[in-house]
């Protein structure tokens, strides 16, 4: 951070970077030099944040076609290839058929994927967060620091470890086991170790024990008045937790994005004709648009996203261009400004990366948000039931909490812990990523 | 509390419930009747209101019947206005306001009570304004009311002539014969409106003043004319009325000894309850006295102290229906009846009934439901039930079937001429979980047959706007247009949007009536949306059934055509749902008929 | 430019946004399937008659005949001279079926918001003083909890335990009770859940914002000072943290908390039954009534457009730096 700092050698001298991140540094350092007193002592030696990702390192690199950009090229190139495939190929039918014989299963079973719409936008945001997150990753001192300021959150620790989780079980997980089918014989079964009066089960699956009906192993979770099994439907809802929260998040954030360094860096008319529009939006309460819109143009899980991604980004566009507004009269913008460098790029390379964790604190906390309003929409009737989503779940089994107290209970759970854990993280992100922030 | 009373006192004790006696110990007191609490009586006796209290999910638009007819306002309305006659569940009219007879089938002679008085000063309720009601605003053209059956009163277009013979009688004059028409609902259970009320509006064509108007949102015309009074209407909340001391049915001579003292309930409440799972949860604890209960929660209810379930047949049949029009991606078989009868052969009908509707509901075969007396047992072809029901036999039968078509099995699976697996799409009505878990059901048992099929759900007028509704896609006129519901032969009129199946469009069936069905099943029939073209002549048929007063012809008729619907399969009859109702177990009156409701007035709580 | 300028262009710029809001309310209106439509159009075939006549008779009696811009030119002209309309499916004026509807969504919105706010601060100042302790964890849990549950579930579940099995509560809401005792001990009975429900909902939002706040402060110079010169803690916690960690927070209010309160209204009021804003405005979305739906858009509309005046105004008047003619 100071002049120095080792980094400095392999900055881009040309575009005035040291001068920006000095000035930069002498504020940042200010108000760390109060906190950490006050803190357990932080690293003194390179209190490196988000920032200070060595993005023009890394960009003179790209230049040179790092393995990084080389991996982003065929992932890229890959992922157009397969959605040409699927759109002008394959057309209704499914797009990947493999059959494979599973060690664990008896029956050789085709593993058949028609890529819906969703997937094919949830694999693009993985992609985009996944190399997004290349420059953390790579630079070892920052991860490290990162790593020390946001283990001190001990719940935020484990929340984070609980959503890797959910994560990979929605995503890889679900590949591998049947999604959650019809059985109206096995309906109701309670969850292992528990018992249910018999009379409630269609039929009880385990043994029964004194008129009581007992959960056997082969439903752990119990299942649902459709016979669902409720462990397989809760993994189910992972993924759609997951794609609701994530693809909706992206696209509002790559929108708030534009919209709020647009309307900070150009000024004038265009600040003030985007930022009008942001108040438009943001005066129609965010639920009542969703319900609005769901209500109008149906409830599938696409149209949900859509809805959520492109109306919900209003409160993040403004967190963005307050912090551009910032940035923009710091020196190292004038200075990169006068050696030449294009407006595009100044946003690009100073503006973008500058106020990047506000973006991640806002996305994270975007994230629990947008999960619940899918489940409140279900709750309303406006969700596509066909869905297996937590909140479909809940809201189907809502009106058996006094008969079979599982089929609400347990994705009610699970979707209670996820939002949990991203609040946890969110604020832990916030504390982590930048103490000064206010909100 | 502000009263000083305790509020136990003026609550009706129906049952004793753990929980009172708990809160009365806690010295809380009831929460939920404040109102026609009033002080003790003078006497010291406490005089205790006897409530009737039933859960709705939506609360009425409008009590204004002459521009809405749907269920909820009906019910708030009927309170207040019994309505020219009921109909018993043996079928046979019971007069009310007015007696209807006939000599020959034709000309219907109405006579109404001479003890009929409106309220509001309008004076007695006389043949004119029954003539005024008819002709100024039923048959009125243009609808300047918004009356939403026009049809009802029109004969091919043109207005039933009404006459008045008497002071207090009237005339209606059919085209033809018509044996039915008192069980039509076009007489039945008809409201009527003061002359002078409707005078202020009719000439401007005011249908926004009628709407608006003070004395038809509350009623006050309505005098002794029905068992309650309007008390008050909550919006979406609670609709009230009180019992009415002055109602007509009391000093009338010839009623059954039942209706002498009716009503029995001091008020009778609407409450809204929009959430399903708070409207069983109010019933338990007593705050509701009935509340209609979904099939899948049933189970809940059972064995539940204080709580009786009642189950009364209905008419609604649930169908599942095959996409005939050109937009189908199965069209060219699904219009063969040997398609259709192999595809019945699929799905077990008795499982649906046992394990999706948990026995409340019964399996349908045709038409008509088993109770009516124009379901011919004999006649009925049965598919999906017993040796009729089998994967292996679906699957011979829509092998050999499939041969005039451009299917065929390849394998085990259905492929078209391109080799192509066939997908079908069914739409389902969201809402309804028995609903959903039928449309999984029938895609399971499709695909044991080789046949892919994906569902969708979608809000019921969604559904229509984009699948049911269908209009004329080819060059110029369409031959013939039947409505909204079918615009043309199916080869030039489809919907918006393709699909193959659609399960959750109920349809009424008419046991009263069965000539109504006649939409359905022609190939011009107004409901006709599946593009059906029938082999036998249904229409012929049905002309004979309407035109005859010979009700043993009549009965070989219907029951004739009946079983040809049940061999032709124009659709999947699945099964005839039922209506549950959870009541307070005081309830002593509702029997489990079709038709039950035309005597809720003579019901009552047993305190004891 | 002085102030009165100031305030008047926002009060123009308000009126825009309730146009546009409205404008873009009634068209998309305008493309919804009518599922009232579909239903009376069903029923008239079925029975013989002309589905085409009943069509026409509904969009009558709905107000619904006549080309788009000239309702929407009526409707707007109606505004203008206070009346916003009939509302169909409700047989009586919007302004009416919103003052109806609006005390009993108070009844329960002010108590919960108030509960919540007391609440939300507390935990937040709590917060900020013990960071990355285990009772600031078990504190930010507690704020989270209400946030993170799902409503209508809790709200399900909680009548379940206190109204069907302990019987403390009555299931339904009884709106003539609450509108004719509105201060009883039964009112207050039956209000207490839906309070707890939206109560805990909000809390999360007001910690959050006190904590940051707080934690701005914990660490500032004066706090530093006082405490240097013995200020004894709960001084320094009440005049020194919590005052000037007031002054935005009442900022948020408006803005945050309105967003919560709505949204989950409409939840709270579906589950409890209760006739207030949230049903009234998911009633008139369902059931496409026109005039009731851009009604009910106006009321979150004008609170937070009125909301945002006001505290900027506050803003303005109270702070010299910020110049008027800037916005």
């Amino acid at each position: 951070m100071n002049g120095d700092d080792g980094n400095d050698s392999m900055r881009d001298q040309v575009s005035g970077t040291s001068t920006d991140q000095a000035s930069d540094s002498t504020t940042d350092q200010a108000s760390d030099s109060t906190m950490d007193r006050v803190r357990d002592n932080v690293d003194r030696n390179g209190p490196e944040r988000f920032e200070d990702v060595d993005w023009d390192a890394i960009d003179a690199e790209g230049r040179r076609l790092t393995k990084t950009r080389l991996a982003a090229f065929v992932a890229c190139g890959l992922y157009v290839l397969t959605l040409a495939y699927d759109v002008l190929v394959a057309g209704d039918d499914a797009t990947f058929e493999i059959s494979v014989g599973l060690p664990w299963s008896t029956t050789e079973s085709a593993y058949v994927w028609d890529v819906t719409a969703v997937d094919w936008l949830f694999v693009a945001s993985l992609l985009v967060v996944g190399f997004a997150l290349v420059p953390v990753a790579r630079n070892r001192r920052l991860r490290a620091y990162y790593w020390r300021r946001f283990r001190r959150h001990r719940p935020a620790v484990i929340s984070a470890w609980y959503l890797l989780c959910i994560f990979l079980l929605g995503t890889v997980g679900t590949l591998f086991i049947e999604p959650p089918s019809l059985d109206v014989a096995a309906a109701y079964q309670p969850p292992v170790f528990l018992s249910v009066e018999a009379s409630i089960p269609t039929e009880c699956v385990g043994p029964v024990v004194d008129g009581r009906c007992r959960g056997t192993w082969e439903y752990p979770l119990g299942t649902t008045g459709e016979g669902k099994g409720l462990a397989a439907l809760a993994v189910f809802g992972m993924r759609v937790s997951m794609q609701v929260g994530l693809i909706a998040t992206l696209i509002s954030v790559a929108i708030a994005t534009l919209v709020g360094t647009t309307a900070a860096y150009a000024g004038g008319w265009i600040d003030e004709a985007l930022m009008r529009y942001v108040d438009i939006q943001q005066t129609f309460p965010t639920f009542f648009l969703f319900l609005f819109l769901a209500y109008l143009y149906g409830g599938s899980l696409f149209v949900l996203i859509v809805i959520f991604g492109v109306t919900g980004w209003g409160g993040i566009a403004r967190i963005v261009r307050s912090e551009a507004i910032q940035r923009r009269q710091e020196q190292y913008i004038a200075a990169a400004r006068a050696s030449g460098a294009s407006t595009l790029s100044v946003v690009r390379r100073h503006v973008v990366p500058n106020v990047s964790n506000s973006i991640v604190t806002a996305a994270t906390l975007n994230v629990p948000f947008l999960v619940l309003s899918e489940a409140a929409l279900s709750f309303i009737g406006l969700g596509d039931v066909t869905l297996p989503s937590w909140g479909q779940t809940i809201a189907t089994g809502r009106g058996d909490l006094g008969t079979a107290w599982w089929i609400s209970t347990v994705p009610g759970l699970f979707l209670f812990a996820t939002i949990l854990a991203f609040n946890f993280l969110g604020d832990a992100l916030r504390d982590a990523l930048d103490p000064r922030q206010e909100v | 509390m502000p009263s000083g009373t305790s509020l136990d006192d003026c609550r009706p004790t129906l049952r004793g419930r753990s929980r009172r006696s708990f809160l009365s110990l806690l010295g809380l007191g009831g929460a939920a009747a404040l109102a026609g609490c009033s002080a003790p009586e003078s006497d010291g006796t406490v005089a205790e209101p006897v409530e009737y209290v039933e859960g709705t999910a939506t609360g009425t638009r409008t009590l204004n019947f002459l521009s809405v007819d749907d269920n909820p306002a009906v019910n708030r309305v009927q309170l207040a206005l019994d309505g020219a006659y009921a109909v018993t569940p043996e079928q046979e009219i019971f007069p009310l306001w007015a007696d209807i007879s006939t000599d020959e089938g034709r000309v219907y002679t109405v006579e109404l009570r001479d003890n009929l008085e409106w309220g509001a000063e309008y004076g007695q309720m006389t043949a004119e304004d029954w003539i005024y009601t008819i002709t100024e605003v039923f048959q009125a053209d243009p609808n300047w009311a918004g009356f939403p059956n026009t049809g009802d009163w029109r004969q091919n277009g043109e207005p039933i002539p009404v006459e008045k013979t008497g002071r207090r009688s009237f005339e209606i004059q059919l085209q033809s014969v018509d044996p039915a028409f008192p069980l039509r609902p076009v007489m039945w259970g008809a409201f009527c409106m003061p002359k002078a009320l409707i005078e202020q509006y009719r000439p401007g064509g005011d249908q926004a003043g009628l709407q608006q108007d003070e004395e038809v949102q509350t009623l006050t015309y309505a005098g002794n004319l029905g068992p309650y009074r309007f008390e008050r209407w909550e919006r979406e909340s609670e609709f009230v009325a009180v019992r009415n001391d002055e109602y007509y049915l009391r000093e009338v001579d010839g009623v059954p000894d039942e209706w002498r003292d009716a009503p029995y309930f001091d008020s009778y409440t609407y409450q809204v309850v929009p959430e399903g799972s708070s409207r069983l949860s109010a019933l338990r604890s007593g705050e509701l006295t009935a509340t209609d209960v979904p099939e899948t929660r049933v189970e809940q209810l059972e064995g539940v102290d204080g709580i009786d379930v009642k189950v009364f047949p209905q008419a609604f049949m649930t169908s599942l229906i095959y996409n005939q029009r050109s937009n189908g991606s199965f069209y060219e078989a699904l219009r063969e009846p040997a398609v259709r009868r192999a595809l019945a052969h699929a799905v077990d009908k008795e499982h649906i009934v046992d394990d999706v509707l948990r026995g409340y509901g019964n399996v349908a075969h045709t038409f008509q439901p088993t109770f009516s007396q124009w379901y011919a047992d004999d006649e009925v072809t049965e598919y999906g039930v017993g040796d009729t029901y089998g994967h292996e036999r679906a699957r011979e039968l829509l092998e050999s079937a499939l041969d005039p078509t451009p299917y065929r099995y390849d394998g085990d699976r259905v492929v078209d001429e391109d080799d192509e697996q066939v997908t079908l799409d069914l739409v389902f009505v969201q809402g309804s979980q028995a609903v959903q878990t039928t449309a999984q059901l029938v895609a399971q048992e499709y695909d044991a047959v080789g046949l892919d099929v994906e569902i969708t759900g979608k809000e019921y007028g969604t559904l229509v706007e984009q699948h049911v509704f269908n209009s004329w896609q080819g060059d110029g006129d369409p031959p013939w247009n039947a409505g909204p519901y079918n615009g043309g032969p199916r080869d030039g009129s489809v919907s918006q949007d393709p699909w193959d199946l659609i399960l959750g469009v109920t349809f009424n069936t008419y046991p009263r009536t069965p000539s109504a069905t006649r939409g359905f099943t022609i190939e011009r029939g107004g409901i006709n949306f599946y593009g059906y073209v029938p082999e036998t002549d249904f229409g012929s048929l049905f002309e004979t059934a309407t035109g005859t007063v010979d009700e043993t012809e009549r009965g070989e008729t219907l029951a004739e055509i009946f079983g040809a619907l049940s061999a032709e399969q124009p659709f999947n009859f699945l099964n005839m749902g039922v209506k549950i109702v959870g009541y307070d177990s005081a309830v002593r009156g509702p029997e489990e008929v079709f038709g039950y409701t035309w005597n809720r007035n003579t019901w009552r709580l047993d305190s004891a | 430019m002085g102030l009165k300028w100031y305030t008047a262009r926002r009060v123009a710029w308000a009126g825009v946004v309730a146009g546009v809001i409205l404008t873009v309310t009634f068209v998309l209106l305008e493309l919804a399937p009518d599922s009232q439509l579909a239903s009376v159009q069903f029923q008239a075939a079925a029975r013989g008659g002309s589905a085409d006549a009943a069509a026409e008779a509904y969009a009558r009696r709905r107000g619904l005949d006549g080309p788009l811009w000239e309702r929407y030119v009526d409707y707007l002209a109606n505004l203008a001279t206070g009346d916003w309309g009939w509302s169909d499916t409700r047989s009586q004026p919007v302004g009416e079926a919103i003052l109806t509807a609006l005390p009993y969504s108070l009844m329960y919105t002010v108590p919960a918001v108030i509960a919540s706010t007391a609440l939300g601060i507390s935990i937040g100042l709590y917060s900020a003083f013990n960071q990355y302790t285990k009772t600031d964890y078990a504190a930010t849990f507690v704020a989270f909890f209400g946030i993170s549950v799902p409503n209508f579930w809790f709200g399900i579940l909680l009548l379940l335990v206190f109204a069907v099995h302990l019987g403390w509560v009555p299931v339904l809401f009884d709106a003539e009770l609450a509108r004719t005792h509105t201060f009883s001990l039964a009112n207050a009975r039956q209000l207490a859940l839906p309070v707890f429900v939206l109560g805990t909902s909000a809390v999360a939002g007001t910690m959050r914002y006190t904590r940051a706040e707080a934690l701005e402060y914990v660490r500032a110079t004066f706090v530093k000072a006082a405490r240097a010169k013995g200020v004894s803690e709960r001084r320094i916690l009440t005049r020194h943290v919590l005052r000037p960690t007031l002054v935005p927070l009442s900022t948020i209010l408006v803005g945050d908390l309105l967003g919560v309160v709505l949204s989950a209204s409409y939840l709270v009021e579906v589950v409890f039954g209760i006739p207030g804003l949230g049903r009234l405005s998911l009633e008139a979305i369902r059931r496409q009534d026109t005039a009731l739906v851009l009604g009910t858009t106006l009321v979150p509309v004008f609170v937070a457009v009125v909301g945002n005046l006001l505290q900027d105004l506050a803003y303005a008047v109270l702070d010299p730096r910020i110049d008027y003619g800037d916005r």
